[in-house]
């Protein structure tokens, strides 16, 4: 029996397979042949003492016909002393009143070598030390002829190019001159210096790994062969990139309760430098900031489920943070979950009860808001805050305003189709210190918004509120008109700004009175 | 007496499971309904018309195999079952060179190209595919020719900036696949196959290049792969012996 098994198990695996591949190999070949032609011969060189130590060269391009020209040799007495890829060369250190021979080849990608050049001699400066001399340029294979002119050493044309990092300051001087400049971040120069030991009218120098959006001061000095000497002083300010500005909060953060499960929904910001978004838990308190709770998710999606939180915990607080590429954080989305009466509860307004109040915060209104938005400020005492619903915009409000142990402001818009939809968002202190302020994504629709502006002690009760509306309006639509008051309501607008005024009037009226009202003084009373 | 009756019964009914196991299971394509096909049949006792719901089935009483035979005009497979493997066979690609010598430094264009032959019996017809061994494909030592990179779809037209150096193909034939068909100067649309047109790079990953869900046996189908290296004018592609390795893959289906 055994053995029939077997042969069945064979006749098994002894079925064809019907599966087929064939590979077949082969190779292509291409060639690329190689460049053998030298470039031409470089012509029209001219060489020109311009110091005791220092012959200039200057000479016109060669050219290559199936290459390109990848530099220059340069040639003294038939030596080679460098290579260039300009067609310029200032040959220093040498002896003073001497002549010297110069020829240049131009060379290939592929090291084809051209001719080389005619030659052109010429003689260093002598050293002089009473008179300036200097020459004027003279032709290649011409020899050289000194002719002596006044020398009146000036710096002219200084120009700086800054980045954020670096600064090129380029100047001219009237004669052949070196050149040297200090700078610094104060006029004591204290970061160093840059010198040329090579003469010359046309001066660079290059300041490298600068601060950026910072102020440095600098010095050019120059002097030419006889030791006059100019100098110049400036300063220059390199490009800031650093980059303050908070991103947009995540719009329409959302926690829902689905079973022991909380559902976190939101939509990302539209900003063009948004990297992520952070989500912070935790159960006692919105997270004010992302370490202030527990990483429950960090990515660029716009939902999450964060699995089995009841029944361990009755309560969640959670604050979404929106970071962009250069590690700012929004001010954070807030939303918050309670198994405790309702299965769903979106924000903090639901669950805040008052316990105590601030005579400081009571006095705060809509009126001490502030709304930005494509760079315009409008206060919350204007009785129409029209917004463009397309665009992000920030609430702020002083940061002298409330008292600083406060360290949780809540905003919560309501929609204006339903009610019962909120959306809240944490108001965060800026990096100067003179708002809490909190930017929030375009709202999309246009309609009327109610505000609900919280502040919360242990961060959870709130101590005091205030209610306000938002609307927005197409940008067609808005036509930011004045607010037509009435005379009494111009007297009460008047009178809540300039308070003071009337005080001031008040009392002087009293005093007025009371000076009119006093006994003058009789000349029997004096004498009594 | 009742040992030997035992094994007697005992041998038939393994004989039986085998015979069914192998009526099952070896299954050339001869016929096929809208649920299944059948590969091939083989009863090996009588022969007729069996018929059901779904299907119909003529068989044949099997014969002794006479075995398989060639010449340059066909492939003969000649007696019982000798279909039942899937007969696949492609011609040699030869090696190709490329057209003309590329100056290096002045750049040029040059082409090149191979043609192969599919054969095969595959009711399901067959795919080929090709791959470059190396990354890139066309390398002299340290030095490279960087694969053709179309923008999307393949090129229609071959470009090579000025400081570019590159290497791509083009398949061209009835069998090759939408992504090199062409409609209006356009690749992966329509279904012409002009000539020249929609250029590919090479990759390691095997790209398929023709595909035929029918048998084409014996007539086969060729293929050609056409090849092309541009060297822009400022590229300054280095000297030397670029060799693509290359490999085609045939299955199938």
């Amino acid at each position: 029996m055994i053995r029939n098994l077997v042969i069945v198990i064979m006749a098994l695996v002894a079925v064809p397979t019907l599966a087929l591949a064939i590979t077949n190999d082969f190779t292509v070949t291409q060639q690329i042949g190689s460049d053998t032609t030298p470039p031409t011969v470089p012509t029209a060189l001219v060489t020109t003492p311009v110091a005791t130590t220092q012959i200039d060269l200057t000479w016109g391009a060669s050219t290559d016909v199936d290459s390109s020209v990848a530099g220059y040799q340069v040639f003294r007495d038939s030596v080679q002393i460098a290579t260039t890829t300009l067609l310029s060369y200032s040959d220093t250190g040498l002896s003073a009143s001497t002549s010297y021979d110069y020829n240049v080849s131009a060379y290939d990608l592929f090291f084809n070598i051209s001719g080389r050049s005619a030659t052109s001699s010429t003689t260093t400066l002598p050293i002089v030390a009473t008179t300036t001399p200097t020459t004027t340029p003279t032709s290649g294979g011409g020899g050289s002829q000194n002719e002596l002119r006044p020398i009146d050493l000036a710096i002219e044309g200084v120009q700086v190019e800054v980045t954020d990092t670096t600064a090129v300051i380029s100047f001219e001087t009237s004669a052949y001159a070196v050149s040297s400049v200090r700078y610094g971040l104060s006029p004591q120069y204290e970061l160093g210096s840059t010198a040329s030991d090579i003469y010359r009218q046309q001066h660079l120098s290059k300041l490298s790994s600068l601060e950026s959006g910072s102020r440095y001061y600098f010095e050019i000095m120059v002097s030419n062969q006889r030791g006059d000497v100019a100098s110049y002083k400036s300063d220059f300010i390199t490009q800031s990139i650093e980059d303050l500005v908070p991103p947009e909060n995540v719009a329409r953060f959302r926690a829902k309760i689905e079973g022991d499960d909380v559902l976190l929904d939101w939509d990302i910001p539209a900003a063009n430098d948004f990297d992520r978004v952070r989500i912070i838990a935790n159960r006692q308190f919105y997270p004010n900031d992302i370490a202030d709770g527990l990483i429950v998710y960090d990515g660029r999606g716009e939902s999450y489920r964060q699995v089995g939180v009841y029944p361990e915990h009755d309560r969640m607080y959670y604050t979404a943070f929106a970071l962009d590429t250069n590690g700012n954080q929004s001010s954070g989305a807030i939303a918050s979950v309670t198994w405790v009466e309702e299965s769903e509860t979106s924000v903090a307004t639901s669950t805040i009860v008052a316990t105590s109040s601030s005579e400081e915060i009571a006095e705060l209104s809509f009126s001490n808001l502030e709304f930005i938005q494509n760079s315009k400020i409008r206060h919350g005492y204007q009785s129409l805050i029209d917004l463009d619903p397309n665009r992000p915009f920030t609430i702020r409000l002083p940061y002298d305003s409330v008292p600083e142990h406060l360290k949780t402001i809540t905003i919560t818009l309501k929609d204006p189709s339903d009610s019962s939809l909120t959306f809240a968002f944490l108001l965060r202190i800026n990096k100067v210190k003179s708002h809490y302020e909190a930017t929030i994504g375009a709202l999309g629709r246009q309609g009327k918004y109610p505000l609900h502006f919280s502040f919360l002690d242990f961060k959870t009760k709130e101590i005091a509120s205030f209610d306000g509306v938002v609307s927005t309006v197409f940008k067609s639509e808005q036509a930011y008109p004045e607010p037509k008051r009435t005379l009494v309501e111009h007297l009460l607008f008047i009178a809540s700004r300039y308070w003071w005024c009337w005080l001031l009037v008040l009392i002087l009226l009293y005093m007025a009175y009371r000076l009119m009202t006093e006994e003058r003084p009789t000349k029997e009373n004096v004498l009594e | 007496m009742r040992l030997v009756s035992s094994s007697i019964i005992t041998t038939i009914t393994v004989a039986s499971i085998v015979t069914l196991i192998y009526v099952q299971a070896v299954n050339a394509q001869v016929m096929q309904s809208a649920s299944y096909q059948i590969e091939s049949d083989s009863i090996n006792v009588g022969g007729g018309l069996a018929s059901s719901t779904t299907y119909v089935l003529e068989d044949t009483v099997g014969e002794q195999a006479t075995g398989e035979s060639s010449s340059g005009s066909y492939n003969l497979k000649a007696g019982y079952q000798q279909m039942l493997e899937v007969y696949l066979a492609i011609t040699a690609a030869a090696d190709v060179t490329m057209s003309q010598t590329i100056g290096g430094v002045s750049g040029g264009n040059a082409t090149g190209s191979t043609m192969v032959t599919v054969t095969t019996d595959s009711r399901a017809g067959y795919q080929l595919s090709i791959n470059a061994l190396n990354s890139p494909a066309m390398q002299d030592g340290a030095n490279t020719i960087a694969d053709y990179v179309p923008s999307g779809d393949p090129d229609f037209t071959f470009t090579t900036g000025a400081s570019d150096s590159h290497f791509g193909y083009s398949p061209e034939g009835s069998d090759i696949v939408s992504r090199f068909r062409d409609l209006a100067g356009s690749c992966n649309s329509g279904s012409g196959d002009t000539a020249d047109a929609c250029w590919d790079g090479m990759s390691t990953s095997p790209s398929v290049i023709a595909e035929s869900n029918d048998a084409n046996h014996p007539s086969g189908t060729d293929t050609t792969i056409k090849f092309q290296v541009g060297v822009g004018g400022s590229a300054n592609q280095v000297p030397g012996t670029y060799v693509a390795t290359t490999t085609l893959t045939l299955i199938a289906l």
